[in-house]
């Protein structure tokens, strides 16, 4: 990470059109302005961490409970299936487009 | 800022298919293509498998149909991002867990997956100051009503 020092008043640049300022330093606060397009998404970082971890969290739990012993074998063999039948025919594959979700014990 | 309440009228509007993402999901970077499927015994949800790496799958919610009152807002810019002619076309998701030993579903109302039906391109947008939980309650016995649900033919 690159790491600069910088006082109140005085800014640095994120590429050359992305301007971050330290507005004020009071205690362990800081404060600041970011002039940015409008198109660049600018959210505090504990919201980001908290957003990526719940992800992981729902991937993981749906995973679970949602598979048959056998994984990664039912899901490749779904996916595979499945971007065939779009790629090919859609006609000839709907027999073997068939996801098996859980039907055995859901451990947590 | 100038800001537009996203995907009012965006129930159902996603067909099942290929879908991308092309800066991922949140902690999913690498995830960019999915392929939505829904299912008969599970209205107003939708698996999304991931196509770059078959072992993530998700299940999402059509946040409206569940939610009425909820609210995307997004800014022009964001808007024009995904291409959308009309900001209440767009389709509205939000993924969802399953929390706790009893199994609550639970949905992430804080960062839906906002997803052009047209293009089908999509995104994931945090909504910073909205007062949206990670885990809002959907209901309860997750696990159970899951495994009734899910064992359904597609295509």
């Amino acid at each position: 990470m690159l790491v600069l020092t910088r006082r109140s008043g005085e800014s640095v640049f994120v590429a050359e059109n992305i301007e971050v300022t330290v507005v004020s330093v009071r205690g362990d606060q800081v404060r600041l302005g970011i002039a940015a397009p409008s198109d660049v998404g600018i959210v505090r970082g504990e919201l980001v961490n908290e957003v990526r971890k719940e992800n992981k969290e729902a991937a993981r739990a749906i995973a679970i409970a949602s598979m048959k012993v056998s994984r990664s074998q039912c899901r490749q063999e779904s996916v595979l299936k499945l971007s065939r039948s779009d790629a090919v025919n859609q006609d000839t594959d709907v027999g073997s487009r068939r996801l098996s979700f859980n039907r055995v014990g859901i451990c947590t | 800022m100038d800001s537009q309440r996203v995907g009012t009228r965006g129930i159902g509007v996603l067909d099942d298919g290929e879908i991308q993402f092309p800066t991922g999901l949140f902690g999913f970077g690498w995830c960019r293509s999915f392929h939505v499927i829904s299912c008969d015994s599970m209205p107003n949800f939708r698996w999304l498998v991931s196509l770059d790496k078959p072992d993530i799958l998700f299940l999402a919610v059509e946040t409206y149909a569940m939610f009425p009152e909820y609210r995307v807002n997004m800014s022009e810019a964001e808007v024009e991002a995904l291409d959308l002619l009309s900001v209440e076309e767009a389709a509205v998701l939000t993924l969802v867990s399953i929390s706790g030993e009893s199994g609550v579903l639970t949905t992430n109302l804080l960062a839906p997956l906002i997803v052009n039906p047209a293009t089908r391109r999509g995104r994931q947008v945090i909504l910073d100051d909205s007062g949206y939980q990670t885990k809002h309650a959907v209901r309860s016995g997750a696990r159970e009503w899951l495994d009734a649900s899910a064992d359904t033919e597609i295509g």
